[in-house]
């Protein structure tokens, strides 16, 4: 590939490759940069949340995309848990920023990359996305204390149960791997 | 394991190989993984709910990736089929079997020995990948070069890079008619198409010569006999030249292979130097043996930098098959010569030494050869040089390489090895003409059928 002159590869047109590997580190940088934004607003913080996203895209293999993901979710406990505009884009974002850093992860960014490939992990996202933002917008009205530290729906034990079998699933997750368990 | 097969056919070629692919974990799937536990835990410790669905969607994610991560024993395979069309140009169709779950592959591949390039095509959908590469050159040649590896959903499994698929294919130069065959000073055997000084059968009228014995009542030549015959006894016949073969010994230098691209000497991508001097001597010495062959001729060959690449002269159809196949596998060896002593030449033999005449190596033997008294000619197979994309110092250095090459030929010529330019420029005559000169007698020595 050269580059300078973005020279779609020539010898394989019938692969219909047309958007070059490093767009997806680009839009990494991109949807860091902006949920930096959302989460932290304009302060320092943003300038660091900037810098991670970049070392993100630089280098995918330091793993600095779920850094990011980790540096938002922190961002969060500066806000109070309640139903709000910033939190569902950020729920749509951490989830995007795995996506995208997945891919940053395994496309060479000298590549070109067939529109194709994008179609598969945006139609999960979507499928993920819908049911969970309705899930958290009505665990959010339902659970989440007010201002004044009132919940409209107390169950302490809701909550442990939840987060234990979340935390189960993940360890599920990493317990076996694909070649032990198959 | 893999395994690699492939069958040829006249037009098309095909090239395969499978295997089954080493999967491991990716990165990203731990690291998700982590981050889920991280947050849940926190959500847990801090009694947050907001935390608690930040991280759902990842476990969600992760859950669905990894239920269809690609099965481990199933095996990828990809194939290549090559087709030579009319039109100097090679298809070929890619296409790759990739076992279930596999969502992405990731394809490096390169093009006539070219700089790699990578393509992500989606896995399930990457049906026949086709395409075109031009024919720019002759000879073996790497074709198309694969090598890719395999992705599943999310990269939640990926496998190893595949062993590289090579799809290689030796293309046949294009001979050119030759019409006048320069010949060797003295014509050997008893039969052929040529004419030799001897007296004989078969060639035209030679002279007129008193009866000796041997000759045959039939050639006597009464109006002549009745003319000059001084007394009863005098008889004179007519006589006619013998026919005869050549023999020819082509001496292909195959040590260097440089493009018409002056910048690309260093570099020497097939796909970017140009016409290259081993191209034009392969079109040269596959010229020179169809034509002498079909003349009627031996003709033997010999690369210099191949014991084994060594055909002793010969003649027939057969034959020029053989020399023909010999030719076309021809491809630098950027080994030195390393003969003790030259290539033996057959007596009387005509030696076309087919060189870049870049070093000193081939003109050494051409001068020995020369010194042996055998005909020898110098075919350059240099081409006009281009010099696009060159720096001045590639342009000094060029010209620096041309002038100890021009003192080569001047001291080829100075010992009487004739020298034939077989690239087409515009600034001399026509390369058949170049020959045809080459084909007439000389005033030193004529040729073998020439006067004497």
């Amino acid at each position: 590939m050269n580059l300078p002159r973005l020279a779609i590869p020539a010898e394989l047109p019938s692969a219909n490759a047309r958007i070059p590997g490093f767009a997806v580190r680009l839009a990494l940088v991109i949807t860091g940069v902006l949920l930096s934004l959302v989460d932290y607003g304009f302060n320092g913080w943003l300038t660091l949340g900037v810098l991670i996203a970049g070392a993100a895209a630089f280098r995918p293999d330091y793993m600095f995309g779920w850094v990011l993901i980790v540096f938002l979710a922190v961002g969060q406990l500066h806000h109070h848990p309640d139903l709000s505009w910033q939190f569902l884009v950020l729920l749509a974002g951490l989830h995007l920023l795995h996506v995208i850093s997945t891919l940053a992860l395994e496309l060479p960014w000298r590549s070109w990359v067939e529109s194709v490939v994008f179609a598969a992990p945006l139609r999960r996202f979507l499928a993920i996305q819908v049911p969970t933002q309705l899930l958290a917008v009505v665990a959010l009205l339902l659970l989440a204390p007010s201002h004044s530290g009132h919940r409209p729906l107390t169950i302490a034990e809701f909550s442990v149960i939840g987060a234990v079998a979340l935390a189960g699933l993940a360890l599920l997750l990493l317990g076996p791997s694909p070649d032990d368990s198959r | 394991m893999s395994e690699a097969a492939l069958q040829s056919e006249p037009e098309a070629a095909q090239f395969s190989a499978s295997a089954v692919p080493s999967w491991t974990r990716s990165d990203g799937l731990i690291a998700g993984g982590v981050i889920a536990v991280l947050m849940s835990a926190a959500a847990l410790l801090l009694a947050r709910i907001d935390l608690a669905l930040l991280a759902l969607p990842l476990v969600v994610a992760l859950v669905a990736s990894w239920e269809r991560r690609p099965s481990r024993n199933e095996a990828a395979g990809a194939a290549i089929v090559l087709r030579q069309s009319e039109t100097r140009e090679i298809g070929f169709n890619l296409t790759f079997a990739a076992p279930a779950g596999v969502e992405t592959i990731v394809l490096r591949y390169s093009v006539l020995g070219g700089e790699a390039q990578e393509l992500v095509v989606a896995g399930p959908l990457a049906g026949d990948l086709s395409g075109h590469v031009p024919l720019l050159h002759s000879g073996p040649q790497e074709v198309l070069r694969v090598e890719y590896r395999l992705l599943g959903p999310d990269g939640v499994a990926r496998s190893l890079p595949q062993e590289p698929l090579v799809a290689s294919l030796v293309i046949a130069p294009r001979p050119a008619t030759i019409r006048s065959l320069p010949l060797p000073h003295r014509l050997q055997g008893l039969t052929g198409s040529h004419e030799s000084v001897r007296a004989g059968d078969g060639g035209d009228f030679r002279d007129i010569h008193l009866f000796t014995a041997g000759d045959r009542l039939r050639r006597i030549d009464w109006k002549t006999t009745a003319r000059r015959g001084q007394n009863a006894a005098d008889l004179y016949v007519r006589r006619t030249a013998a026919l005869a073969d050549a023999t020819v010994l082509i001496v292909l230098d195959s040590r260097d292979d440089v493009g018409e691209q002056v910048a690309q000497w260093s570099r020497n991508e097939a796909a970017n130097k140009g016409l290259s001097s081993l191209d034009v001597a392969r079109e040269a010495a596959s010229s020179i043996a169809s034509g002498y062959i079909q003349a009627g001729d031996r003709v033997g060959f010999q690369d210099l930098s191949s014991r084994s690449r060594m055909i002793a002269h010969a003649g027939g159809n057969r034959h020029l098959w053989r020399l023909l196949k010999a030719i076309e596998i021809t491809e630098p060896s950027t080994v030195p010569f390393l003969h003790q002593r030259p290539p033996i030449v057959p007596p009387g033999a005509l030696v076309y030494l087919l060189s870049s005449l870049l070093d000193d190596q081939a003109v050494r033997l051409a001068l020995r050869w020369r010194g042996s008294g055998h005909r020898v000619i110098a075919v350059d197979v240099l081409p006009p040089a281009l010099f696009a994309r060159s720096t001045r110092y590639e342009r000094a250095a060029h010209r620096v390489v041309m002038m100890e090459r021009d003192d080569r030929i001047r001291l080829l010529q100075a010992r009487g090895v004739e020298l034939l330019r077989w690239s087409e420029d515009g600034a001399s005559l026509p390369r058949e003409a170049r020959i045809q000169l080459l084909s007439r007698p000389t005033r030193d020595h004529g040729w073998a059928g020439g006067p004497r």
